[in-house]
């Protein structure tokens, strides 16, 4: 119409009125067209927050560092900001500028009496270093990194180097070592001689009460409990665990409980068909990760025979991706489960565990690895070249742990006896790794929706049958408005009346609800039975809005009767308590906040959605079928079922989907209702969380851009597309139904 | 039997049962809302019952319930739910008790209900009242005087506390935030002195302040009432820590209205006292109100702006309709995942921004890069954005078309037509837009709960303090006042009575609003005789 209108203007119009016209126009259109893209922004918002979670890491190599006049490096590490780096070479200790490139400090510490390193190991903890010696002796040593800032906050990294602890584990040379020191007392060392001698050494150090303390220092040669040639070691950070690889392809184990008790060998088990030839704990000691000469990488787990069983046995749980030939060192991450490996050709490998990525496999150039150093916040690393090439690595990895297969496949998480759907994401401690599965989310959310539209559909279909088919129009034009009132309650009071008022109430009168489900139809049929007894003459003459009062005192007396016979069912059927006999027969728990409340409070909130949109489409089907169909003799129910029904179908499944919609996304009275445990069970006496309630229970907690942050927008995402798919479908039938109504 | 089947009556009558399921479920709501959310304030009386065993108990009787099948002891079938009070003598308001197990009940004419600033209820019997150590008779009358002055004295206190020392809070930190601003730019030291002596001055006013709230505090304290318990001990308290004294058991109906109007009062006009649990709910009424305000002024005119855009402006055509259809179905996506959108992109992108470039003295304390009013309020806005869209398109569609044309045929431009024809006609339905807008804005929680609800401000988002208007503060709300008590609080038991209330204004604003639009649109399309469908 605009167009051609406008061309049309009479003379009559002013100039000022045609440059107001014009601004008009603008202005509306560039308001409206911004409105409706900022509204659809959303999706395109919630889609880019998410988006990063996919990326592939990036890794760049910043610099590479000579220290081939330092060789053989052992060993390196950096600080937490990455600006100072130590390399330990057969002499001592250097710390090295990153930035400048130039030596700040070269340590060698008197303790060294002239004897030269050997072996050199970094702890996880980034602070305990252990030197092996060539007499066969170790230090333990710290190092420690101070951050100062000068006048112009510039931050300055200041190392500083002890040694703390000696220990004599053998008379030959230290060819490989591995030392952890609990933090407290307890430095335990494992220590792998030239002579294929595996010697374990404990400190332990009991301090005064007027400071100073008593060293005790314990050995063991182990190399009588093994079959074949040590060839790694690993250690838990308490001590308590020494896990030692063979050149048969075995891991031997022992336990220690205490400083001063002896290391008990607990068991081994066949890892490879080749030599072990790396062996490290991956970030809170429950995961060992395995290399073998063949280049294999796998990680290694106890699992719990049986549930509930002490017992447990070692298990391979994730394999990565192989290197072309023998692993021989590994680097765990202190933030996560991400670790390196390195091989003999030079090559290093960054993997994740439990998601089973291997990200990147930088190729070497033939010079064997010597060492790897994961930075403390992981965003960086260094690899250590036999020839003495230190080399500086940026990592940009900020969601290592999240994969489709994370998000949506089981996994088998540490501590677990096999791979499962789990959300948890946070834990007591620092090590916790957080388990990210949608599917208990996406699992509760459809559980909760399908126990409200169990109980919404029927009701608010077989009221909108009678609204629009039997009812008198008085009585349609009262109702209409109540229960589209209800519609607008805010869920909020709902969600409060279902989990204060209504899972008391139901807790101890869940028989009687259940009763309901039959007694409440049979008492009604009864009902219509009863009046039809009574003299049609009398009957004809009570008004419409007294039969549905008539009604209403039916359904209030079938509710008294179900509850007043719910305990008595209870003793009959159930012996007098209905939850311990759950809980014996089918082994489930009865919760308060369970779905039977929520499916009544949900659906509570969509029956009049569905009831609305129902009745508008039965009602406005054409006059003249329902005419045609008395007319040949049907009845009104006949005609209700078989004419109008049919008719209105598709806005029958269209109001069913605007219901779902409304139910898949509704937040608090989820989250008032149920007890948000995300479990995956399907009865209907305990809870669930929502992918809705959980974003609104953890996205306030949630750092900003991490992990958890852009996890709980991917379910925002979900949500949203499912709703927008299902109200569109429901829409497009809709309007569909409208053409054909306009044909008929 | 079959026959009876074939009529379909039975059938017709289970449709009509569902109606009247529903209907009856209406009911039940509101009368359950109505029956818990007014009886609050009424003071019941207080029941004083000794128990077989000799022991005594005090309170207003909360419910009566049948013992549950499984822990049913004795031979009565019922046990009573006293509210004792008293929570720093007993630690718990309540105290179930067997039916069978009382032996009498009476109603002590002078038993006394004292609602405390702390620790909930007392309930006893005065033995006398003293100032300073002086004992005064007419005791009931004097201590009802006192009572008042309290009200008084404590206002005073609040006024010094909040107004003016707030007043002196505030300056001293913007002083702080000004020596961190030339910190963080040139350093000038003389500026910085000059600074440091202005924030002295304001201490020693804070001194003299703080030595008039002490006086005041001693003239508060001045009177303690000495009471017994049903028990027989003996305690003291302070008119001060006194809000209201009633004697429940000798007030007649009008007294007792009395009372439930001065509560109801307290409710509607006060702050809230013992986190949420008790006092009044006026800040979560003022914020939802603010919130909805704010939230009107960003959806309503966007939304006809947008509205006007479809339809008189853009071209009708496959797109245009493809667009209806996303803005309807926007209605319908969950509101947590507008939370979301409010919480990434105003809060932490918008408002982080702002705070980098205008608030760097404060950080690393954000100012607009944490929940607020304003940011709460732009996410309900583009939350019910598509329901103004879509009413406001309804009641434009309303107007026939051939009152355009006559318009544009007179010669007025289109803009004019708008303007003078259009929306005229098309504003009752604009105006049910606007009453559904707001009647969703005030029922929604979920994204206000991520966006800047708290359960507790400390302070209005409006008040004397330039620039008036703080849209940055966080704010209350009745929907989350709801959620936060009924199930974060420490003493859910106590506090319900509360949320009930609260739930009842709010089911109360909420369902008037969309009952004056559901009535409206329907006169409307009566008028209009449009399809329903």
């Amino acid at each position: 119409m605009t167009e051609s209108n406008a061309k049309r203007q009479l003379p009559g119009i002013t100039p000022g009125a045609r440059l107001m016209d014009r601004a008009g126009r603008w202005v509306i259109t560039a308001g409206g067209i911004g409105v409706i893209l900022s509204v659809l922004g959303i999706f395109l918002f919630v889609l880019i927050e998410s988006y990063p979670l996919f990326l592939k890491p990036s890794v760049s190599q910043a610099r590479i560092f000579d220290f081939s006049q330092r060789q053989p490096v052992l060993c390196t590490g950096v600080d937490p900001y990455r600006a100072v780096m130590f390399v330990v070479h057969e002499t001592g200790v250097d710390f090295f500028d990153v930035n400048t490139q130039s030596v700040i400090e070269s340590v060698s510490p008197p303790e060294l009496q002239g004897r030269r390193i050997r072996s050199a190991y970094r702890a996880l903890d980034n602070t305990h270093l252990g030197l092996g010696l060539d007499d066969g002796s170790m230090l333990g040593c710290r190092v420690a990194f101070d951050v100062t800032y000068d006048a112009d906050g510039k931050q300055i990294v200041t190392p500083s180097f002890a040694v703390e602890s000696a220990m004599k584990l053998t008379d030959d040379a230290l060819v490989h070592l591995v030392f952890r020191h609990d933090g407290e007392a307890r430095g335990t060392a494992l220590g792998i001689a030239a002579s294929g001698q595996l010697v374990l050494g404990v400190s332990e150090t009991r301090r005064g009460l007027l400071g100073g303390g008593r060293t005790t220092v314990r050995t063991r040669d182990l190399t009588p409990d093994i079959k074949g040639r040590a060839t790694a070691g690993a250690v838990t950070k308490s001590g308590r665990y020494v896990l030692v690889g063979t050149d048969r392809g075995d891991v031997f184990r022992w336990e220690m409980k205490r400083a001063g008790s002896d290391p008990k060998l607990l068991d081994h088990f066949r890892v490879s068909d080749q030599a072990v030839t790396a062996l490290d704990f991956l970030l809170g000691d429950v995961s060992v990760i395995v290399g073998d000469a063949g280049g294999r990488v796998s990680t290694w787990m106890p699992v719990r025979i049986h549930e509930g069983d002490n017992k447990r046995t070692f298990k391979k749980i994730h394999t990565l991706e192989s290197h072309p030939t023998a692993v021989i060192a590994f680097s765990s991450s202190a933030r996560d489960k991400q670790f390196l490996s390195g091989d003999a050709l030079g090559g290093v490998a960054l993997h994740h565990m439990t998601s089973e990525q291997t990200f990147v496999y930088l190729r070497g150039n033939g010079v064997p690895v010597q060492a790897l150093a994961f930075a403390p916040k992981a965003n960086g690393f260094l690899t250590v070249e036999k020839s003495g090439q230190v080399a500086n690595f940026d990592l940009h990895n900020p969601h290592p742990e999240v994969t489709l297969q994370t998000l949506f496949g089981k996994v088998w998480y540490e501590g677990y006896t096999e791979p499962q759907h789990v959300w948890q994401s946070t834990g007591g401690s620092d090590d916790f790794e957080p388990k990210l599965s949608i599917v208990p989310l996406m699992f509760g959310t459809f559980k909760g929706t399908l126990y409200a539209m169990l109980f919404a559909l029927p009701l608010a279909i077989l009221a909108a049958i009678y609204t629009s088919e039997f009812a008198s129009p008085r009585v349609r034009n009262l109702v209409k408005p109540v229960v589209e009132l209800m519609a607008s309650l805010p869920s909020v009071i709902l969600g409060f009346l279902a989990g204060l008022w209504l899972a008391p109430v139901l807790e101890t009168r869940v028989v009687g609800a259940l009763l309901l489900l039959p007694f409440v139809p049979m008492v009604i049929v009864l009902g219509a039975w009863a009046w039809g007894q009574v003299s049609e003459e009398f009957a004809r003459r009570v008004p419409d809005h007294w039969i549905l009062a008539l009604l209403a005192g039916i359904a209030l007396f079938a509710l008294y009767l179900s509850f007043a016979l719910g305990p008595v069912a209870e003793s009959l059927l159930f012996g007098g308590n209905f939850q311990s006999w759950l809980l014996g027969t089918t082994d489930t728990r009865y919760d308060q906040r369970n779905c039977l409340v929520v499916g009544f409070a949900m659906g509570f909130a969509v029956v009049p959605i569905i009831y609305t949109i129902c009745e508008d489409a039965l009602s406005s089907v054409p006059q003249h079928l329902r005419a045609g169909s008395l007319a040949l003799g049907a009845t009104p129910w006949q005609t209700a079922i078989r004419v109008v029904l049919p008719t209105a179908s598709p806005g029958i499944f269209s109001a069913t989907m605007i219901g779902f919609g409304r139910a898949v996304g509704e937040t608090m009275i989820v989250l008032m209702a149920t007890g948000n445990t995300p479990i995956l069970d399907w009865t209907i006496f305990n809870g669930m969380r929502t992918m809705s309630a959980n974003i609104a229970v953890e996205i306030p907690e949630a750092p900003h851009e991490g992990t958890l942050y852009r996890v709980l927008f991917l379910t925002g995402v979900l949500l949203a597309g499912i709703t927008f798919l299902v109200n569109t479908l429901a829409e497009v039938v809709r309007q569909r139904l409208r053409e054909k109504y306009s044909r008929i | 039997m079959r026959d009876f089947l074939k009529t379909g009556v039975p059938f017709i009558w289970l449709t009509g049962g569902a109606l009247a399921i529903c209907l009856l479920m209406i009911a039940g709501l509101v009368a359950l809302v109505l029956y818990n959310g007014t009886g609050f304030f009424w003071p019941s009386n207080i029941e004083a019952v000794t128990l077989k065993d000799g022991q005594k108990a005090m309170g207003q009787r909360w419910d009566r319930q049948e013992i549950p099948a499984s822990s049913r002891t004795g031979s009565g079938q019922f046990r009573i739910q006293l509210k004792v009070g008293n929570r720093d003598v007993y630690r718990s308001d309540f105290r179930w008790i067997d039916e069978s197990d009382i032996q009498a009940t009476q109603y002590p004419k002078d038993a006394v209900v004292f609602e405390r600033r702390e620790w909930g209820n007392f309930y006893g019997f005065i033995d006398a009242l003293y100032e300073r150590e002086t004992r005064v008779s007419n005791t009931w009358d004097v201590l009802q005087d006192q009572l008042d002055k309290t009200r008084a004295l404590h206002e005073q206190i609040r006024q010094i506390e909040e107004d003016a020392i707030g007043d002196l809070n505030r300056q001293i930190e913007a002083l702080r935030l000004k020596k961190r601003e030339i910190e963080l730019g040139d350093g000038n030291a003389d500026d910085m002195t000059a600074i440091d002596r202005e924030s002295e001055t304001h201490w020693a006013s804070y001194e003299q302040l703080a030595d008039q709230l002490a006086q005041l505090r001693a003239v508060n304290e001045m009177y303690r009432v000495e009471v017994r318990l049903i028990g027989g001990e003996v305690q003291q308290i302070a008119t001060a820590d006194i809000v209201r004294a009633h004697r429940p058991n000798q007030l007649g109906l009008v007294g007792k209205v009395g009372v439930y109007l001065d509560r109801v009062g307290e409710f509607l006009f006060d702050e809230p006292r013992e986190s949420n649990t008790e006092g009044g709910i006026f800040p979560a009424i003022f914020g939802t109100v603010m919130m909805v305000f704010l939230m009107s002024l960003a959806a309503v005119p966007f939304g006809i702006l947008a509205a006007l855009y479809l339809r008189e402006y853009a071209r009708q055509g496959t797109l245009v309709r493809l667009i209806r259809i996303a803005v309807n179905n926007l209605a319908g996506v969950p509101s947590i995942v507008f939370g979301m959108f409010g919480l990434g992109f105003f809060v932490y992108g918008i408002g982080g921004s702002i705070d980098q470039l205008f608030f760097a003295e404060a950080l690393p304390t954000p100012t607009y890069g944490t929940g607020g009013i304003l940011w709460a309020s732009l996410t309900l806005a583009l939350l019910t954005v598509p329901v103004m869209i879509v009413s406001a398109e309804e009641a434009l569609s309303a107007v026939p078309s051939d009152v355009r044309a006559g318009s544009l045929a007179l010669g007025a431009t289109q803009l004019q037509t708008i303007l003078r024809v259009v929306l005229p006609g098309a504003l009752p339905g604009i105006l049910t837009g606007i009453i559904l807008v707001i009647a969703r804005g005030a029922g929604e929680v979920a994204p206000l709960m991520i966006t800047g609800v708290v359960k507790l401000a400390p302070a209005l988002p409006v008040d004397g303090i330039w620039p008036f208007f703080h849209l940055e503060r966080k704010f209350m709300h009745l929907g989350f006042h709801i959620y936060d008590v009924g199930f974060q609080s420490p003493n859910v038991e106590a506090a319900r009575p509360m949320v009930y209330t609260t739930t009842l204004l709010l089911m109360g604003i909420v369902l008037a609003l969309n009952l004056v639009a559901i009535l409206v649109r329907n006169r409307l399309r009566k008028r209009a005789g449009g399809p329903t469908f």
